[in-house]
């Protein structure tokens, strides 16, 4: 369970990112969250990935208090998170395979076991058969997939999509939205962020407004209207 | 663990390879002041050869009065020799202090004249005495201060060695500063240039370094990756200093000889008997100080 409560970011000197937000987010949830430009999405993406430390209230993922984290157990912490972006942050040089590697390899897991996880995901994720191209040799969707195949890797409880569908056409753009209702089906926590209203009122999930840092709205199956 | 360190290991290789020729130039640079530190160290070898072959001609002479006894001369001789921080003694008759002084003044005649009028030898016997230690030599003579050789010993001659050895020993210790002062100073480049070098890196990767964090990495893997990198660079670098050092030793190696006569100032032999010393002190001391300019080119990087 993802718990907020009273959670403020505040960025010197007075610049509101989120503001006394109180959220509960149970395990295996979908959630959206929506909101304009400078609502506090990112801020919220960034005090779930301890990117920035958290000004006032309480952040609980599982039995980790995000408020009290000490620098070293960040990592451990983000390995129980993936994360997904606009821009798929993919490392150009390295293929398919490699890029998705690359989150094993660098928390020291060895080759054997880097065999046998990521041919796995990459099934998940439909892209067997293109673990050998570059990402340049790929549709911006598959790209994506890629990403999204980095983030499961871990097996993470909670799997944060900022904006994934942000660089991708209405049909890769649905593509990667049932990918999500499939990882969440198999158990893993959704946190959508996105300031698609189509994407949100698709999906028919539950739905958490964001407007000024402050959570305007929280719905099951809700709709975005403004 | 072991994993892991695989892992660093092959990911600080792949850096170390990435951005090649600004590496190459940071091991030319730390090449090239590891061969100056090398300057300092033969500087240090040769002044100590220098100081050690003039210490090596100071000696004390203790004259004894002429009524002293051949008995006596060898037992205060005994005495001397008795003493750890004594390492030679030769004594010298009277006869033979009347012949070194005839020969010492063989060009003045007044002065060989003079010694005709006397009917017997005007000197005693002499002991020269070498300590092993030079600053050792005062602590010798005080040891003589007593009742027992003082009737014995006419004079000490020590006067102008003092002097000489207190400007060896001010050379000595001004050429030691000198060298850590200018030792500190390369270090200091050191530190600049690799402290660049990681910046650079650090710039270059940035975009690596930010998915490894996000995908979990610790910091001390992110950190590992540059460890690597710097231990690639000391060793590099110190070894091309150690290799490139003896071409340059055989340049100066027969004026250094030749000013030495031949007895002493084999740099050769000294680099040889302390390869492994030297190359050991100059990996350590390159790295320490690679360690150090990555802790505060990394430091306040990963602390974001």
């Amino acid at each position: 369970m993802i718990e907020f409560k009273n959670v403020s970011k505040i960025y010197p000197p007075d610049f509101v990112g989120v503001k006394n937000i109180s959220l509960r987010i149970q395990d295996g949830e979908f959630v959206s969250v929506i909101g304009k430009s400078g609502s506090g999405k990112t801020t919220l993406v960034k005090l779930l990935m301890a990117e920035e430390p958290i000004s006032h209230g309480e952040l609980k993922i599982g039995d980790v208090e995000v408020t009290k984290i000490k620098r070293n157990e960040i990592p451990s912490l983000r390995r129980q998170i993936g994360a997904v972006f606009q821009d798929y942050k993919l490392l150009p040089r390295k293929t398919i395979f490699e890029n998705v590697a690359y989150a094993l390899e660098v928390c020291g897991i060895n080759n054997k076991r880097i065999g046998e996880i990521v041919p796995q995901v990459l099934r998940v994720v439909g892209l067997e058969g293109k673990e050998g191209r570059y990402p340049l040799q790929i549709s911006g969707g598959e790209q994506q997939r890629a990403a999204i195949a980095r983030a499961l890797v871990h097996s993470p409880k909670l799997l944060v999509a900022d904006e994934p569908t942000g660089n991708l056409d209405a049909l890769n753009t649905q593509e990667i939205i049932e990918l999500l209702k499939k990882i969440n089906s198999l158990g893993t926590t959704v946190l959508l962020v996105t300031h698609n209203r189509e994407v949100v009122n698709a999906l028919k999930k539950r739905v958490v407004t964001l407007d000024m840092g402050m959570v305007v709205g929280d719905a099951e199956h809700g709709r975005y209207k403004i | 663990m072991i994993s892991n360190l695989q892992k660093i290991f092959k990911f600080g290789a792949q850096n170390f390879a990435r951005n090649f020729w600004l590496k190459i130039l940071t091991i030319v640079i730390l090449t090239v002041l590891l061969l100056l530190i090398n300057g300092l160290v033969i500087i240090n070898f040769l002044t100590n050869e220098a100081s050690r072959q003039v210490q090596s001609k100071v000696d004390v002479s203790i004259y004894l009065k002429t009524s002293a006894t051949n008995e006596e001369a060898q037992s205060l001789r005994s005495y001397l020799m008795s003493l750890a921080n004594v390492s030679n003694v030769t004594y010298k008759s009277s006869d033979d202090v009347l012949k070194e002084f005839k020969e010492t003044h063989k060009d003045d005649q007044d002065i060989l004249s003079s010694l005709t009028f006397l009917e017997t030898n005007p000197f005693g016997g002499a002991l020269v005495v070498q300590t092993v230690n030079v600053n050792d030599y005062n602590t010798v003579l005080k040891q003589l201060d007593t009742p027992i050789y003082d009737k014995i010993i006419e004079n000490k001659d020590f006067g102008d060695n003092e002097k000489l050895i207190e400007v060896i020993n001010r050379m000595t210790s001004f050429v030691k500063q000198f060298i850590v002062l200018i030792s500190l100073f390369f270090a200091l480049i050191a530190v600049i240039v690799i402290f660049n070098t990681i910046r650079m890196g650090i710039d270059a990767h940035r975009h690596e370094i930010s998915i490894m964090r996000l995908v979990g990495a610790a910091n001390w893997f992110v950190k590992g990756q540059f460890v690597v990198e710097l231990l690639i660079y000391s060793t590099i670098a110190a070894i091309a200093s150690l290799i490139l050092i003896f071409p340059i030793i055989s340049v100066i190696q027969p004026n250094v000889l030749a000013f030495f006569n031949g007895q002493a100032g084999d740099i050769f032999a000294y680099y040889r008997a302390n390869i492994f010393g030297l190359f050991a002190l100059q990996f350590v001391g390159i790295f320490a100080f690679s360690l150090l300019s990555a802790w505060f080119a990394l430091g306040r990087y990963l602390k974001k």
